[in-house]
């Protein structure tokens, strides 16, 4: 009577067990399959956005000088130069000066010297170069002992956005919609066939940064480009993105302003502002606020992904509007800010720590000498 | 640095004091609000005032380099480095440096530049004294200087001597070798200042700025004002006594001759003032030297505004009011009225000064003068105020005896009406004065802006040095102080009546320093 019993006993549990065991197949969110996950995400695009995970953890670095064997600009064919007999000014102190010395100017000299260009770099200069060690297709250019430097660089230009003799139609600078716009880029109001231009170059300046308008708090991604147009130039076409300084796009550079400038395009009292200095503060906290918040999303969902597509809830966090902020905050963005005031360069400052952001250079600054001490409370300011 | 209030408290020291502090400082355009052409000139600037000369030339090469994180591949001559080059027709630092060939990714980037002639190509040896800042001068009512070189008065003949100088309430008393001075000096304790290069000009005159007519360019409650149609006088609304006008007598700026704005700043409508800069209120004596210094009409873009819709308008307007003026029959009753200053205009005995770039709009200028001078017979004494495109007109001005005041010395082409500017090498032949003076027209330098007044000996300077010749330094000088007087018919306050200015090294050149300002006060400034 009681082997029976305990039998029925283990049947009936299988029997539960095999009917808990279906109900649990039939009632799973989704069945699993190669292409999508257990939550019916496309494991192709969660697969891309992983990707898109190593570019926003990729930590942006100073493109390289030596060891390239050309210029990225560089066109097969175009000739060498050798630049004999000019005066040279190197940039840099003599080998083994000390930093203290150095920072008073010695060891800094202008001296003799021929340069040989090649392959759109620098490739060598020295006392005296002769006509046998350079290729032979080279153009000799005579200095006739002028003074020689490297081409100029001007790190606060609208040229292009600004195009010169102004008009309505070209006046691209400003996108005076709205205060925080870090999304938009000086690069799609670029005219490359703004005369001044070529006026710029002709004073010597061979590089600018092109930045957005100071009228937004926020006013948008910079962009370097060489003051080169065209084939005449040496360029491979006439296009804008040819004429950026650096094709890879090592770094990106962002436009923000301080001061009279937004409150007084955008002030509407009782409407909307920035009204005042407080509310320019406000702007940028808030702003800042949600670029935090927008990177810590993105870096979970980073994170869980990398464990498991299958932990993915949803999709990657992406969204223009604070894509280019948030790559602010990841140090992949070097930001200019136009400030004048000791309360615009302190507040700035007090961002600068408060979100935890690089700024490499404060514009215009007419009262930063005054505030030394100040300047270096900069996040990281100094060692950038 | 007076054009808005956040602009206001600044030095231009300051790139020196950040560099004392272990910041670094960078020079930049923000084209087009300075011509970026220009950028190194600002390096220049902050070189002669007291940053250093490695760190002026790191500030906008390698500081900017290593700022935008291509430190190791732009700013510097060396190997590896992007193949970007300037060479230059003198040192980059000195006034008036042009480039000679520009290499951009080791492309020439000119094929024929013009090349400027510059007798002295050599590098600078920098000068360390422009360490010393002196950011406020003592005032003396006796002072001596010796060890100048250079006496650039007009009407005294170059010697190589050094001489002495010396001030005394308020006047010179020697120059010369002066050895009774030198002799009691010590007794009498007056200071004697010896100068290595020494240089005694007349001092200097802006003219057509907002100097005494506003303090802070966008801050309406210290400004005159616009005056819109109605003409009034300058003098009715000079306002004195403010940072601006401090600031241009110390750079030997004394005088100031400024007209009522008409619709902004580069504008102008009503009769400008002579003044001295350095005077407390207009009634000190002789603080006004010329209380109608010419009449003034704009003829710029900004001429199209309230009443005058068009620039048609504004010309018919100007040469309506000319030719009623000849055709009255007695003065006026208000000797103040503008019908008053017009009935002397039209017998020549006061100025008319017409704003205006445009070559179209000075071609009406000089249409209109035709049509009134048939009618007076008089010659009428017209000169032309910004005058980008002037140049186009150069032997038409001249054949007219029109003068030009030019505002900006380098125009680049901001607006519509200023488009057909020369820029100069190695893009154009020459810039706008070389063409003018080729053909004879009477020059001047005037202000597009406030803050370039500290600019004007150096701006002579760009003239002489890239003149190729055309002047020579006491006709640099005369742009910005004798010539403005020559256009407008009037008396200059000069030297021997206190208004002089002494330099350490040549004011047409980067490393001068002012070292004395007399502006008709009883004390000198001495720095």
């Amino acid at each position: 009577m009681r082997r029976t019993r305990a039998l029925r006993f283990i049947a009936i549990t299988c029997l539960a067990f095999i009917a808990f065991a279906q109900w649990k197949q039939i009632s799973a969110p989704h069945p699993s399959n190669a292409e999508t996950t257990i939550h019916g995400l496309s494991i192709e695009r969660l697969q891309d956005d992983l990707s898109v995970c190593s570019k926003l953890r990729k930590k942006a670095e100073d493109p390289i000088g030596l060891g390239r064997e050309r210029n990225a600009r560089y066109l097969d064919g175009h000739a060498p130069t050798l630049i004999k007999n000019a005066t040279v000014w190197v940039g840099e102190p003599v080998a083994g000066t000390s930093e203290e010395d150095a920072r008073k100017g010695k060891g800094y000299e202008w001296v003799r010297a021929d340069v040989y260009l090649e392959y759109g770099l620098i490739k060598k200069v020295a006392p005296s170069i002769a006509m046998g060690q350079v290729a032979d297709n080279t153009i000799v250019y005579k200095a006739h002992g002028r003074p020689l430097t490297a081409g100029i660089i001007d790190m606060h230009s609208h040229a292009g956005v600004g195009s010169i003799p102004s008009l309505r139609g070209t006046e691209d600078s400003n996108e005076a919609s709205s205060d925080i716009t870090p999304y938009v880029r000086s690069i799609d109001g670029f005219h490359p066939y703004d005369h001044q231009i070529e006026v710029i170059k002709s004073g010597g300046v061979t590089t600018s940064l092109v930045l957005p308008g100071s009228a937004n708090n926020m006013g948008g991604e910079a962009f370097v480009i060489k003051h080169a147009t065209g084939k005449p130039d040496g360029r491979n076409e006439t296009s804008i993105v040819d004429m950026l300084a650096d094709p890879d796009r090592n770094w990106r550079f962002m436009k923000m302003a301080c001061g009279e400038n937004p409150k007084r395009v955008y002030g509407k009292h009782g409407e909307h502002g920035p009204a005042s200095r407080m509310g320019e503060s406000w702007e940028f906290r808030h702003a800042f606020e949600q670029a935090t918040k927008y990177v810590r999303e993105q870096d979970d969902w980073c994170d869980a992904a990398a464990a498991g597509l299958q932990n993915a809830k949803g999709y990657l966090p992406q969204e223009i509007r604070w894509e280019s902020l948030g790559a602010l905050l990841r140090d992949q963005v070097r930001l200019n800010t136009h400030c004048y005031t000791i309360p615009d360069l302190e507040a700035f400052i007090e961002h600068t720590n408060e979100f935890k952001f690089k700024l490499r250079a404060f514009h215009h600054a007419h009262q930063t000498y005054m505030v030394p001490e100040v300047s270096r409370r900069c996040f990281v300011l100094r060692d950038v | 640095m007076w054009y808005k209030a956040e602009a206001y408290w600044a030095s231009e020291h300051a790139g020196k004091y950040l560099y004392d502090n272990g910041l670094t400082p960078i020079y930049v355009s923000d084209n087009p609000v300075l011509n970026a052409q220009h950028v190194v000139f600002e390096a220049a600037k902050a070189y002669k005032n007291g940053l250093p000369y490695h760190a002026a030339l790191a500030s906008v090469t390698t500081a900017p380099a290593y700022r935008l994180g291509f430190g190791k591949r732009l700013g510097k001559v060396k190997p590896g480095y992007d193949a970007d080059i300037v060479v230059w027709d003198s040192d980059p630092l000195s006034v008036g440096a042009t480039p000679v060939q520009v290499w951009i990714d080791g492309t020439a980037q000119f094929e024929h530049p013009v090349k400027l002639e510059k007798p002295d190509a050599k590098v600078m040896v920098p000068d360390e004294s422009l360490a010393q800042i002196v950011e406020e001068p003592k005032l003396l009512d006796e002072v001596i200087f010796t060890g100048v070189s250079n006496v650039l008065l007009p009407g005294t003949s170059s010697t190589s001597e050094q001489q002495t100088v010396v001030f005394s309430n308020g006047k010179i008393t020697c120059i010369g070798s002066c050895v009774q001075h030198l002799d009691t000096a010590s007794s009498s304790r007056t200071p004697v200042i010896k100068l290595r290069n020494g240089y005694l000009t007349n001092s200097f005159t802006v003219f057509g700025s907002t100097l005494g007519l506003n303090a802070i360019d966008a801050e309406a409650t210290t400004d005159n004002g616009d005056t819109g149609g109605s003409f009034t006088r300058g003098e009715d609304g000079l306002r004195l006594d403010d940072l601006k006008l401090h600031t241009a007598y110390q750079y030997g700026v004394t005088k100031g001759i400024s007209a009522p704005k008409f619709a902004g700043g580069g504008t102008h409508h009503g009769t400008s003032v002579g003044f001295l800069t350095g005077a407390l209120t207009s009634l000190q004596k002789d603080a006004v030297f010329a209380s109608d210094a010419a009449v003034h009409y704009t003829l710029d873009q900004k001429a199209k505004t309230g009443d005058v819709q068009s620039i048609s308008g504004a010309v018919g307007t100007l040469r309506r009011k000319l030719i009623e003026a000849a055709a009255l029959k007695e003065s006026p009753a208000d000797v103040y009225s503008e019908s008053a200053f017009l009935a002397k205009v039209v017998n020549g005995s006061l100025a008319l000064v017409i704003t205006a770039h445009s070559a179209d709009s000075i071609a009406s200028v000089i249409k209109v003068k035709t049509a009134v001078e048939a009618v007076t017979k008089t010659k009428l004494r017209v000169a032309i105020f910004g005058g980008a495109e002037s140049w186009l007109l150069a032997k038409e001005l001249a054949d007219a005896g029109v003068g030009v005041i030019l505002a900006p010395l380098l125009a680049y082409a901001v607006e519509w009406d200023q488009r057909r500017s020369l820029t100069g090498a190695p893009l154009t032949n020459g810039t706008a004065i070389d063409h003018l003076l080729d053909a004879g027209v009477t020059v001047g330098i005037g202000l597009e802006e406030d803050w370039v007044v500290r600019n004007l000996g150096l701006l002579a300077g760009v003239a002489y040095q890239n003149g190729g010749g055309r002047l020579s330094e006491k006709e640099a000088l005369g742009l910005v102080s004798g010539n403005l007087y020559k256009l407008l018919g009037l008396e200059q306050p000069r030297a021997e009546e206190g208004h002089f200015v002494v330099f350490e090294g040549n004011p047409l050149e980067i490393g001068s320093r002012v070292k004395g300002v007399a502006g008709g006060k009883r004390e000198m400034s001495v720095f």
